[in-house]
């Protein structure tokens, strides 16, 4: 229950819509108890129809629109893949992320992180909460969300990328980085 | 090439930066499980300071999502569901 609730609260981000998705999919699960053949598979089972149920219910009165911009990837090359995701980000990212600051590192806040990950788009974000936040497997999590292993590997790639230059723009500011006083003049 | 099952990262080629942030999330998340791809990933890990602080921020942001991101789920919701199932 703890669990469903997490992943409930990051993708509804509010607490009343949270608790009556909660509610309706253990409703839901209740009900379909029987077609659950393995009993193994209940965790990703469960997960799936939490996340059917945001997607119908709840995801349409979100105000927040659902974000198109960034598509998923499917097939081709991976550090081509790679290389288009990192070729859009600053420079001054890129080399922050690769050495950050220790000070940086050592008081970075779990609650600064699962704000930066509430930002994400809605498709990265519930990636990243299965996979990190509740230790689903790629296998499970692609069962979760209906979509191939490649593409939740894609998407953690993306969104872990996307969740760093959030981060990267916490640490400047926070006057952490030295690329800050840069960015202040050719912005 | 080894024809050692595991191969040690000695006895591989080593991968460049782009692959190296290609397998960094399959790494951490424990679906890095081909051992050829883990000996070439590891020994580049050893060689590139950037990957490797990369690695380790990546790492310390998995522990602080685990550490911080579980929530409690209100007694409130409890008794709705509770209720929901009595009514059963």
């Amino acid at each position: 229950m703890d669990s469903l609730y997490a992943v409930a609260r990051r993708l509804t981000h509010n607490n009343t819509d949270c608790e009556d998705l909660v509610a309706e999919s253990v409703a839901k699960a209740w009900s379909a108890i029987k077609s659950l053949d393995d009993r193994s598979r209940f965790r990703p089972w469960m997960f799936r129809i939490l996340h059917n149920c945001f997607i119908s219910d709840y995801r349409k009165k979100s105000v927040r629109p659902v974000e198109t911009c960034y598509e998923d990837v499917t097939g081709g090359n991976d550090k081509e893949e790679v290389s288009n995701l990192l070729i859009k980000q600053p420079n001054e990212f890129l080399e922050w992320w690769g050495n950050p600051e220790k000070e940086f590192v050592n008081n970075l806040l779990g609650e600064d992180i699962m704000k930066a990950i509430e930002c994400l788009p809605e498709s990265f974000r519930i990636t990243v909460l299965l996979i990190n936040l509740e230790g689903l497997s790629y296998d499970e999590t692609a069962e979760v969300l209906g979509i191939p292993p490649g593409t939740v590997r894609s998407r953690m790639k993306r969104g872990r990328t996307l969740l760093q230059k959030q981060l990267w723009q916490h640490a400047q500011d926070a006057g952490l980085t030295a690329g800050n006083a840069t960015k202040e003049c050719t912005t | 090439m080894s024809s050692d099952k595991h191969p040690h990262h000695h006895d591989v080629e080593e991968i460049d930066c782009l692959e190296a942030i290609d397998n960094l999330y399959a790494y951490l998340d424990g679906e890095l499980t081909d051992d050829e791809t883990l000996a070439r990933f590891r020994k580049h890990l050893d060689h590139c300071k950037s990957c490797y602080s990369r690695s380790e921020l990546e790492g310390v942001i998995n522990e602080r999502i685990k550490e911080s991101g579980k929530g409690k789920t209100p007694d409130t919701l409890k008794d709705r569901i509770c209720d929901f199932l009595d009514d059963l």
